[in-house]
């Protein structure tokens, strides 16, 4: 695995809403080199923080763009939704592991934009003929990415907020399971409380399970040891994001 | 034809082809992908601290982000000596550029055991004793304490015959006393600054942002302290000083240099952009020319001016 670093143009901005926006970023060799599970980090040239990590939604190696969801949380994300199509943005990949492949059935669940970096490894699952079925969840309709892309590669068990139910997507996983669906491995993204379900599940059925932690990143590249995270410190910028499950609880 | 510059530079009895080195903890070319560039560019590498047992750090969150700052609390995570000199080191010992080996004691014994395992390995150019961590669990600091700095300089002193370079911190009334005292006791060189006392508060929690409480604030922020230090210390001492603290650009190289350090290392700034060390280097060639300068000589200590240099 090797990184580097490109000056990317942003070509399209999408607001879904004011705190979530899609940035279409060109940037072909890191297009080119990037595979699931990896993110990068993007710092526009004048900002004065520090990069922020992105795990994109997709990327097209004959196009050379990279799309990326931004959820506004702070000073770093506010400054990364304010970029408008032309504007520079510097970026910094692709890092971290690639997700390792493992026979399915898989269950893929999600939340928000938990669900970006969920999409490219759907596709590689459909590519490699494995059965995978999705459980994502948003506050609203339109926050539920690629819901379309999704449906298309597989069974999907969408739920929102805005119904109001106060029920997650792992209850409906964990139905399925009662009812005899036997997946091989689950992978989680985007929320404690969908981590602390899938422990629930494993808790009750011999599956392997993994999630996708965050932590703060100063460097991304594995220089600065500040992303330690779960039982073992692991740094998750070089031995993650993805990590054993039960490190999502730990953290 | 205009001479040729050269941004070569000397630390005592250490040749280096330019001033720039990444700064201990900051920088790795072992355990991560490579970087894109040719590191053999750099004046020197300096290593991650090492202890002499294992150890494995401080609990997460270990990063808090303020204006014009970055609060660490690594707690250097370390391998140990033993495993250090087997898996780490044979990394660095195959390149062909000066290798500095940061050490970390707890004790003035830690620092003469490792100085003194280091003192065989010829790759190894010189060592800089890190006195000055505000991330482990002493009671205090050796270089907040005059009397347990000098011990354990003078143990690594004893152990070793390579340049030893002593890194001091901010958090003292007189950085310049404590180098004094660093190199009465035999250190070769004196690295101004290391990270400053720091932390911050999670208003919306009530809790500290950092896992450990405290940590160490590096960045921007750090560059003026760090002068100054540097300054002072180049006031109470006669062996030069390798300045450290905040820098991001080619002038803030420069600033360092005039101030009177011979070298300088760089940090935070290689993660706001991790090729920043070879674009500073391009950019001190420019003004080098733009300044008709041909070497660092006519460049470093140039702050002091004439006056300064006769009361010294
Ligand atoms: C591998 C990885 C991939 C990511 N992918 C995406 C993505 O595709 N889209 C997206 O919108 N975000 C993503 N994130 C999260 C994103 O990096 C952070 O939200 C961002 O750094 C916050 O910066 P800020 O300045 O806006 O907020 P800050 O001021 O840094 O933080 C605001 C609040 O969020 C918390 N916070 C900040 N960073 C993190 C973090 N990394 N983990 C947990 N809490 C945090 C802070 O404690 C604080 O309460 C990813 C993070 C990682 C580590
Ligand atoms: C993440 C991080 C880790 C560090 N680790 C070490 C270390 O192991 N040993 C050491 O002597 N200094 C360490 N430092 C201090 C730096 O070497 C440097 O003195 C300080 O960060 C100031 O320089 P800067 O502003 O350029 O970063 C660390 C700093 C940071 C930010
Ligand atoms: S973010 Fe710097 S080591 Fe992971």
């Amino acid at each position: 695995m090797s990184w580097l670093q490109e000056p990317a143009r942003v070509v399209t901005r999408t607001h879904l809403d004011e705190t979530v926006t899609v940035l279409a970023l060109k940037a072909p060799r890191i297009a080119e080199m990037i595979v699931p599970g990896q993110f990068v980090m993007l710092h526009p040239p004048t900002s004065s923080y520090l990069p922020r990590a992105m795990a994109p939604l997709s990327w097209d190696s004959r196009t050379g763009i990279l799309s990326i969801v931004v959820r506004i949380v702070g000073p770093g994300t506010r400054e990364l939704q304010a970029l408008a199509p032309g504007d520079e943005v510097d970026i910094t990949g692709p890092l971290g592991t690639a997700l390792p492949f493992a026979p399915g059935p898989w269950a893929l669940v999600g939340r928000g934009v938990g669900i970006a970096p969920l999409l490219p490894w759907a596709h590689a699952l459909a590519a490699a003929n494995q059965e995978v079925r999705f459980y994502l969840s948003a506050r609203r309709r339109d926050l539920l990415l690629a819901e379309q892309e999704f449906r298309e590669l597989g069974q999907l068990t969408g739920h929102l907020d805005e119904e109001k139910t106060g029920h997650l997507v792992t209850d409906d996983l964990l139905r399925d399971m009662e009812n005899g669906w036997k997946p091989e491995q689950i992978l989680v993204c985007g929320s404690r409380r969908l981590t602390e379900g899938t422990v629930e599940i494993q808790r009750r059925f011999p599956v392997n399970a993994s999630v996708l932690l965050e932590e703060k990143m100063a460097c991304g590249i594995g220089w600065c040891k500040g992303c330690a995270s779960g039982e073992q410190w692991a740094l998750l910028c070089v031995d993650g994001p993805t990590r054993p499950l039960i490190e999502g609880v730990i953290q | 034809m205009t001479a040729a510059i050269s941004l070569a530079t000397q630390v005592g009895t250490v040749s280096l082809a330019n001033p720039i080195m990444p700064a201990s903890g900051t920088f790795d070319y072992h355990s991560s992908p490579r970087p894109p560039f040719d590191i053999h560019r750099l004046g020197a590498l300096v290593l991650k601290s090492i202890t002499w047992n294992p150890q494995k750090g401080n609990p997460p969150p270990r990063l808090a982000e303020t204006p014009s700052g970055l609060i660490n609390s690594i707690g250097i995570p370390s391998p140990g000596m033993e495993r250090f000199l087997g898996e780490v080191l044979p990394h660095y010992t195959v390149l062909n550029i000066p290798l500095v080996a940061s050490v970390a004691g707890y004790t003035p014994d830690e620092y003469a055991r490792i100085a003194a395992e280091l003192n065989s390995i010829a790759a190894v150019t010189a060592v800089e004793l890190n006195l000055s961590c505000p991330n482990i669990a002493y009671h205090h600091m050796p270089a907040q304490d005059p009397a347990l700095l000098k011990e354990c300089v003078a143990a690594a002193r004893s152990e070793t015959t390579k340049p030893l370079w002593a890194k001091l911190s901010p958090d003292v009334p007189s950085v310049g006393a404590m180098a004094a005292a660093a190199e009465a006791s035999g250190a070769d060189a004196c690295t101004v600054i290391n990270t400053a006392q720091a932390m911050m508060v999670n208003i919306e929690t009530g809790r500290l942002m950092i896992g450990a409480g405290m940590g160490g604030l590096s960045g921007p922020a750090l560059l003026p302290i760090a002068l100054a230090a540097v300054w002072d210390v180049t006031l109470h001492t006669r062996i030069p000083v390798i300045g450290v603290g905040g820098i991001r650009s080619a002038d803030d190289v420069i600033a360092f240099l005039m101030a009177g350090a011979s070298a300088v290392q760089i940090g935070t700034a290689s993660f706001y952009n991790p090729s920043v060390m070879v674009q500073i280097l391009q950019d001190l060639n420019t003004f080098m020319a733009r300044k008709h300068f041909h070497s660092l000589t006519e460049i470093i200590g140039m702050a002091h001016g004439a006056e300064i240099q006769e009361v010294r």
